[in-house]
């Protein structure tokens, strides 16, 4: 377990992320990508399909990240990382880590096919999934992950279904390692990195960072680390880690298990402006959905 | 709160929002997109005006452009019109959809707003490079008629165009718009609904409908046996016979792929047919659509101002191509093609014009401004043939 101290050094001595990128003010995405970036100690390479990132990547010295970064087709990331791989193997390097870095859109809809192609084949890639609900990039259109009961441009009175959970699809799938990150708990998150790259070498990994978006969500700039830990702290956003199908739920917020410990819902969504003036019920609904989560989470802990 | 489908009256905006117009008033009930920039903003216009009309209009965001262009071909099966919106890499990833819709004759309407390319290129430049794919994108022989406006008024109303040669003639039809039309603001004028003529596809129980006044032959364009309305209605494919039946004999096979090109061919008269400006005393004519037209009629201008006799060929309809016009055009005089593209529109252009055709291919995510124009008209004129 890494302190936030040592994390704090770490991240400086790594320098993963370069001044000058395209980041928005307040952006999340960027900030797991640090730590994601110094988990793997820079050596490794990226392949970003199009998304915010594939935007943010490109001011700074050339580009702003440390490491090769391969940019995709949209629906192509894990196919392209695949073929990197499987050549680096060939070369003997098994020390570098092949890095899918996607956006919501790009791997719960255009990008679901080729994802599942390569977790069935179980290449040597870690595939991250950054996850700010929505087409960002593109100004706010919903995708298969956007959480019901939140406004986007193709949604305007609120997205009416739930949000597709991948990683839940990923542990179906069969893929050795899970886990589910949130980019306001820095030291989980590079736990949890660094543990698929280290212990679960050799086959696919799948990890899926919680990304508050300010411009996305409406959300004031100051407050989106705040969004992130709420998230967690009310129960929407569970930490957990599966190995071989098996959750385990993380130390930080494992007590929110309990709906007693978890703090009330609106005190998440009454600070963004995509839940502001939704239908009742349908928030109803969207509350709902945080316990439809920890179900199957306490069936795949052998709870239920 | 309910607005009408047709906003009659005077409107000053973008040509992407001046499409979603055009779409409704020509009987949209089916819209199935994904966002991409610069088309999103059609999608986004779809959305807010079908919720403030009292009619059962379809709106779904797919999970990607194969979703979507296959979404309204199965939307347009159930005899409602349906369209869908993209851009560069989405149009690329919609052609298998497209030679389906175009080989089982489905009608639809796909805009593509054109973005600098190859790959993700420059998304929110313009560009012309989907000239040729347009005709040759996806696998096998097609055509697909393929509208290009240059202004607000013509986004609203090629689109309606686009929808009744659809329904006319049972075929998928492009409106190629680019980034600097979908953005630009000016005056459209929305006419009153009974002034927009609406076509609607022929059924087995109403096989004759005209278009512009001219009968649809059936003998070309069969009537469509949408789902739902008789016992055998088949999609496919395979080899079909003008029932749908599969039928992949060798006559049959050239029968078919010939009846969809001449159905096309035959009624090519029906659709937008060029501007010509400025051609009888011109010593050279700018051959071009789109953005790039504006700019070449500015060029005119100018250029008529220093004495210099120039004329423009704005292309409304690129496919099929304006043959017979551009021939008549090119007797006795010299051919600028004017594009953003390393050279596309040349290609057609230098096949129907027996003799040396002069370039300005500008490339480079801007549009090719008046002045360039001229100068590159100042070149020609004065003899050089680079």
């Amino acid at each position: 377990m890494v302190s936030q101290k040592e994390l704090v050094q770490l991240e400086l001595n790594s320098n993963s992320i370069k001044q000058g990128n395209l980041a928005c003010a307040g952006c999340q995405l960027n900030a797991a990508f640090k730590h994601s970036l110094t988990a793997i100690k820079n050596n490794g390479i990226a392949v970003v399909p199009a998304c915010c990132t594939s935007v943010i990547q490109g001011a700074g010295d050339g580009y702003g990240m440390n490491v090769p970064i391969m940019n995709t087709a949209f629906a192509a990331a894990p196919a392209v990382a695949s073929g990197i791989k499987r050549r680096l193997l060939k070369e003997g390097n098994t020390d570098t880590t092949v890095l899918v870095w996607a956006g919501d859109g790009g791997t719960a809809d255009i990008g679901l096919a080729a994802l599942s192609g390569a977790a069935e084949r179980n290449e040597d890639i870690i595939y991250i999934m950054y996850n700010n609900a929505g087409y960002q990039n593109t100004g706010n259109q919903k995708s298969g992950a956007t959480p019901r009961g939140t406004k986007t441009t193709t949604t305007t009175t609120g997205k009416k279904s739930r949000g597709k959970n991948i990683a839940r699809m990923m542990v179906a799938q069969g893929v050795p390692y899970v886990a589910s990150a949130n980019s306001a708990f820095a030291t989980d998150l590079y736990d949890k990195i660094t543990r698929a790259v280290e212990d679960f070498k050799g086959g696919f990994r799948y990890i899926e960072i919680f990304s508050p978006c300010p411009p996305g969500w409406d959300v004031d700039t100051r407050d989106t680390h705040a969004m992130g830990k709420l998230a967690t702290e009310t129960g929407y956003w569970p930490l957990w880690e599966a190995v071989d199908g098996v959750v385990t739920l993380s130390k930080r917020g494992a007590r929110y298990n309990d709906p007693a410990k978890r703090k009330p819902f609106q005190e998440y969504t009454k600070l963004q402006g995509r839940y502001a003036h939704i239908d009742e019920q349908l928030l109803i609904l969207a509350e709902e959905d945080i316990e439809f989560e920890w179900k199957w989470i306490r069936r795949f802990m052998g709870e239920l | 709160m309910s607005e009408p489908r047709i906003l009659t009256g005077e409107h000053l905006i973008s040509g992407n929002e001046a499409v979603a117009e055009g779409a409704l008033a020509a009987g949209l009930q089916g819209y199935f997109g994904y966002p991409i920039t610069p088309s999103t903003s059609i999608m986004e216009r779809v959305i807010k005006r079908i919720q403030k009309i009292d009619d059962r209009i379809s709106f779904v965001q797919m999970e990607d452009e194969i979703a979507s262009i296959t979404a309204v071909a199965g939307c347009s099966w159930t005899r409602k019109k349906a369209m869908t919106a993209t851009s560069g890499p989405g149009f690329s990833l919609m052609q298998e959809g497209i030679g389906l819709a175009g080989f089982t004759e489905t009608p639809l309407v796909l805009v593509n707003v054109m973005r600098g390319g190859p790959s993700t290129g420059l998304p929110t430049f313009p560009g012309q490079q989907e000239t040729m794919q347009a005709h040759f994108g996806s696998h096998g022989d097609y055509l697909i008629p393929t509208l290009v406006p240059s202004s607000i008024q013509e986004c609203f109303d090629f689109t309606i165009e686009a929808f009744n040669i659809a329904e006319a003639l049972r075929t998928p039809v492009f409106v190629l718009s680019d980034q600097i039309i979908s953005v630009l603001k000016e005056r459209l004028i929305i006419p009153e609904a009974d002034e927009i003529e609406i076509v609607n596809r022929a059924s087995p129980s109403n096989p004759k409908i005209t278009f512009k006044g001219e009968e649809i032959d059936v003998d070309f364009v069969p009537p469509h046996n949408a789902f739902g309305e008789h016992e055998k209605s088949f999609a496919t494919g395979l080899s079909h016979d003008p029932s749908g039946h599969v039928d992949l004999s060798a006559d049959n096979y050239e029968q078919l792929i010939d009846r969809l090109h001449n159905k096309i061919m035959k009624y090519q008269h029906l659709m937008p047919q060029p501007d010509l400006f400025n051609i009888d005393d011109a010593e050279i004519v700018l051959v071009a659509f789109g953005s790039t037209a504006r700019a070449c009629r500015r060029a005119m201008i100018l250029a008529r101002k220093e004495g210099l006799k120039v004329g423009t060929f704005k292309i409304n309809t690129l496919w099929p191509f304006p043959k017979e016009q551009i021939e008549k055009v090119e007797q006795g005089r010299k051919i600028l093609v004017v594009e953003m593209s390393r050279g596309q529109l040349i290609w057609p252009v230098e096949r129907y014009v027996h003799k040396h055709v002069h370039h300005l291919a500008y490339y480079r995510g801007q549009i090719p401004t008046p002045s360039i124009i001229l100068d590159k008209i100042r070149k020609v004129l004065g003899g050089d043939n680079k």
